[in-house]
């Protein structure tokens, strides 16, 4: 037998409940197997506990604490009731909600944010800046025509006038 | 007194007969509680409520049964009540700790050293207790009312509302478990 069959039957050995065949088999197991033998003793003196019949003693003041609690329960009611519906109700719709609200975020980040998102779009962009600044452009005298020449053609208006 | 006087006393809310009641069977429901819940602190305050309980339903008490079997039932049933409530809250507990930076430890272990030979018979006894909390809660309570309190299946079966073979089936299956549950802890240890 391997050593994972053995552990297999460890508390019918325990109990003696292994036909004879069974038990000689685990028994030249064990002798011939140190690991086995080791996890058997540590586990027959763990298991040996299931039959400790623990009794814990009286509580002298029992009664007493047992009257108080009685007596809180009928002081407040109400508050015992808003503890249920605190625990019972409200405390899982909050884990619920921050679960949402998490995942949400969660989505939102991978996602981009809401202002990413709005430059992403592929909506058609208003153009009309262009032309107009195409004609203001043609507008600014400067570019047109060198400043040398304003000041030669208002000379040459000054002369005009003094004529 | 006897029992049934006493329960009719009870009944007509008599404070007397209901502190002799407590005072008569509070230590046997202290142990069924605690054999099941592993748990001294737990095991009070349940028992606590299994009074209230039989305070609040006194009235619903059939004769034909034993007042003893009763018990044992209103013990068993707030037991499972309390590990189920528990597991829940463990579950939130865990959200708690996500939502915290403290790392606390949910059930603090007792590490205070303790002389040789009993230090090993606690260590041994805390593995059985810690392995039986591991099993299905109806087969964590079956092995306890059959090993801890020495039930017969008869009974056991009277108290869990459940079939003779079934209190079989379930101690059998408990004890399986028991045995893969505290092999597989000695080897990774």
């Amino acid at each position: 037998m391997k050593c994972n069959q053995i552990h297999k039957k460890f508390y019918p050995y325990h109990l003696g409940n292994l036909s004879a065949k069974e038990k000689e088999a685990m028994d030249k197991h064990l002798a011939n197997c140190p690991d086995c033998m080791a996890l058997y003793q540590k586990y027959a003196q763990t298991i040996s506990y299931l039959n400790d019949k623990e009794t814990l003693p009286e509580h002298p003041f029992y009664y007493t604490r047992l009257k108080q609690r009685m007596e809180n329960r009928k002081m407040a009611p109400k508050s015992r009731w808003e503890h249920v519906f605190a625990k019972k109700v409200l405390q899982p719709a909050i884990y619920l909600g921050s679960l949402f609200l998490a995942v949400y975020i969660g989505i939102l980040i991978g996602s981009g944010t809401g202002y990413q998102s709005n430059l992403s779009n592929n909506e058609p962009i208003d153009e009309d800046y262009i032309e107009a600044y195409a004609e203001y452009q043609y507008m600014n005298d400067f570019e047109i025509e060198s400043i040398e020449n304003v000041l030669v053609s208002e000379k040459e208006g000054e002369k005009e006038e003094n004529k | 007194m006897d029992d049934k006087l006493l329960i009719e006393k009870i009944a007509s809310r008599d404070e007397a007969a209901f502190k002799q009641f407590v005072e008569k069977y509070h230590q046997m429901v202290i142990n069924v509680c605690n054999t099941i819940l592993h748990n001294y602190d737990d095991a009070m305050d349940v028992s606590q409520e299994v009074f209230i309980k039989i305070y609040e339903s006194i009235d619903q008490f059939r004769g034909d049964a034993k007042i003893t079997t009763w018990l044992y039932r209103i013990s068993v049933n707030k037991s499972l009540n309390f590990l189920r409530s528990k597991k829940r809250n463990r579950w939130f507990a865990s959200l708690d700790l996500l939502f915290t930076d403290e790392k606390r430890p949910i059930d603090p272990i007792d590490d205070t050293p303790q002389p040789g030979e009993e230090m090993e018979q606690n260590q041994n006894k805390k593995i059985l207790h810690d392995a039986l909390k591991k099993l299905p809660e109806k087969q964590n309570a079956a092995i306890a009312l059959s090993h801890f309190q020495e039930l017969s299946y008869k009974e056991i079966a009277e108290i869990m509302n459940i079939s003779v073979s079934e209190v079989g089936v379930l101690i059998n299956r408990g004890k399986k478990k028991l045995q893969k549950l505290i092999i597989d802890y000695y080897k990774k240890n």
